[in-house]
Formats: C-alpha cells, sequence, structure tokens
C-alpha cells in the first residue's frame, strides 16, 4: 500500500461495553423487525451512533449476502471498537440465542413439543409491527432529509414491499440514484 | 470419533456456508433454498421437524438462521450445532467486515458523505417494505390487528424496550389466540 496508513482512531465504545450490549441485544431481540432492537439500545439508549449513520450500516448489511443483522453486528461492532468490535459484537448477539436453541434442540429431539407456541409466535408477530412502525417514525425524520428523499424511499418500498421484487434488482439501481442526487456540489469560488 | 462422523461435520460446513451466502435479502429469504436441501435433498429433517425448528427460530431471541441448529443437531450432535452456526455465520461476517474496514477509510471524502446521505432514504424505504411484509404475515384477524395498534400506540407513548412489547404481543396472542 503506498497510501501513509490512517491515523488510528480512538474507539468509541468500550469493549466491555460493546460486548454488553451486543449480548443484551441478543438476549432480547424477539420476533420479526429485529434491526428496531439495534437502534434501540446503539443509538436511543446509548447514543453511540447518529440516525443516519444506523441507516447507512443498515443499507449496507440488507444487500449483502448472510443474516442481515449478524453482518449489521459486524459492521457496527467494527465502527464502535475496531476489528475487536466486529468480533465480539456478532458472537454477543449470537451467543443467547444459540444457547437458548441448543437447549431447545436437545428438548425436542428428547420428544418434547411446545404447545401453544404457534398463538405465541402470532401474537409476538403482530407485536413486531408495532416495532417497526415505531422506529419509521423515529428515523425517518433524518432519512427523509437527504436530495429526493420521499422519491427514493417511495421507489424502494413500492419495489421491494409492495411489487415484492428481488432486493438486487431494486437497492443498487435506487441507491446509486440517491447517491448521484446527493452528491458533492462544485462551490462556484473554490 | 468416527471417519464418518467428520465427514458429516465437513458436510454440514460446507451445505451452510454455502446458503448464507446465498442469503442475499435476509435469512428469511432462504429459507424455501434451506428446506428444499434440508429436507429433500438430503433428509436431515423432516418436514414437520423443518417447520418447527422455523417457528422456534423465530421464538428464540437473535438471528432467525440460529434454526440451522436444529439439522447441525440432528446430523452431529452438540458438535454439528457449533459447526452449523459457524458456517453459515462466519464467512458473512468477515465480508461485512471487510466492508467496514475499507469503509472507514474512505469517511472523511466528499464522496462518503453523500453515500451515507444517500442511503439514509433507502434504508427508510427497506424498512418499511419489511413493516409490510410482517404486516402481510402476522396480522391476519381482529385479535393480531390489536395487537399490532395497540402496541404501536403504548410503544409510541411510553417508549418501552422493544422486547416488553414483543413477549406482551406472544402472551397476549397465547393466552387469547389457541
Amino acid at each position: 500500500m503506498s497510501a501513509p496508513p490512517p491515523k488510528k482512531p480512538t474507539p468509541r465504545a468500550p469493549l466491555r461495553q460493546v460486548a454488553a450490549a451486543f449480548f443484551s441485544i441478543g438476549a432480547t431481540s424477539f420476533g420479526g423487525g429485529r434491526v428496531v432492537f439495534f437502534h434501540d439500545e446503539l443509538v436511543r439508549r446509548r447514543g453511540w451512533l447518529r440516525d443516519a449513520e444506523f441507516l447507512e450500516g443498515l443499507a449496507l448489511c440488507q444487500i449483502l449476502p448472510g443474516g442481515n443483522i449478524a453482518n449489521l453486528s459486524a459492521y457496527l461492532g467494527q465502527r464502535l471498537h475496531g476489528p475487536l468490535g466486529a468480533l465480539v459484537a456478532p458472537l454477543g448477539l449470537i451467543l443467547p440465542g444459540a444457547l437458548l436453541m441448543t437447549l431447545l434442540c436437545v428438548l425436542y429431539f428428547a420428544g418434547l413439543r411446545f404447545e401453544g407456541a404457534e398463538a405465541a409466535f402470532r401474537g409476538s408477530g403482530a407485536a413486531a409491527v408495532a416495532l417497526v412502525v415505531t422506529t419509521l417514525g423515529r428515523v425517518a425524520p433524518r432519512g427523509l432529509e437527504a436530495r429526493g428523499g420521499w422519491l427514493i424511499a417511495a421507489l424502494t418500498f413500492a419495489g421491494i414491499g409492495l411489487l415484492q421484487l428481488n432486493m438486487l434488482l431494486v437497492v443498487p439501481p435506487v441507491a446509486a440514484l440517491s447517491i448521484w442526487l446527493n452528491r458533492p456540489q462544485h462551490r462556484p469560488s473554490a | 470419533m468416527t471417519p464418518s462422523f467428520w465427514l458429516d461435520l465437513l458436510e454440514l460446513a460446507r451445505a451452510y456456508a454455502t446458503l448464507g451466502l446465498l442469503a442475499v435479502g435476509g435469512g428469511i429469504a432462504i429459507v424455501p433454498e434451506m428446506e428444499r436441501q434440508i429436507v429433500v435433498e438430503r433428509g436431515w429433517l423432516t418436514r414437520r421437524e423443518f417447520l418447527d425448528s422455523f417457528a422456534l427460530g423465530q421464538l428464540t431471541p437473535g438471528p432467525g438462521l440460529l434454526m440451522i441448529a436444529f439439522a447441525g443437531y440432528r446430523v452431529a450432535g452438540l458438535p454439528g450445532i457449533a459447526v452449523a452456526l459457524a458456517a453459515i455465520f462466519a464467512p458473512t461476517c468477515i465480508l461485512t467486515w471487510l466492508l467496514a474496514t475499507r469503509w472507514e477509510r474512505w469517511r472523511r471524502s466528499p464522496v462518503a458523505r453523500a453515500v451515507e446521505r444517500g442511503l439514509g432514504p433507502v434504508a427508510v424505504g427497506l424498512l418499511a417494505a419489511g413493516g409490510l411484509s410482517l404486516t402481510r404475515l402476522a396480522v391476519g384477524d381482529v385479535l393480531t390487528a390489536a395487537i399490532a395498534v395497540v402496541g404501536t400506540l403504548v410503544l409510541w407513548r411510553f417508549g418501552l424496550a422493544p422486547a416488553v412489547i414483543v413477549f406482551g404481543g406472544g402472551a397476549v396472542g397465547w393466552l387469547l389466540g389457541r
């Protein structure tokens, strides 16, 4: 690499607190709309990230392959505490559920069935709708500030939500258009 | 530990690493492909077991893809769970991490500012689309619609932790919806 190494950024959050935050997200993020739990913990409660940074990470991680929220934790972990953060955040996120799932596996294959699980699942699924609506209300003002924000959000929503097109057909072109609309402006007297 | 046990683990790792890298647009998008590979092609789980693992994955906190622990356990017991989870999460997390580190070097440039601003409304649209598909899946009768509406009002008014709402909805569903 010929470029000079960038000076080491100071971590925004202590590693132990990053681990604790992601463990807590991992232990409480039930049901659908799991990205909401990231916003609640990292932006609202701990104030480590701005809405705009969260939204950027969210959009990037949706177009990468793999579990979205595992990717989001690696991405945000890097933001908060560098490579160690990127290691600790996904581990913290996955650990609580993995332990519970292991227990459920053993019980399930030992013959235990979970009566009423489906009814509880329907209830928590409906509650997750409330989470997404509320978070949308919280982040939309910031996200729509961009030039052409309403148009871009509407195009994305129409393509993926209404027409149910493949994410890869919709997000890259719409994102490119949006970035172009928000390109740096040349100052007249530079 | 017979040789076939290690071969099973290897096969598990290969199958799940591939699935993880194929899962563009989120874990749920590959459920049909997972079913094809796990149930139809390899017979690791019956269809019923697969559906149960999906439901339990949704009820378990953390990523929904944790459901693959079931097939891992079936194939190779507890080590199978560890291998299955590592294989499905690690490759894509590393990919994301590489992107994040490259991205940081760019941050100060005006182009990076444009990207951050430009991706904001895309994420808002994605979140709204996610809300719509969740509504299609989860709201089907008066009870679930009531949970969604009351949940939104309560959450907006009192700013509770998200888990409280999900647990509350689950409890109401379990009590009234059986």
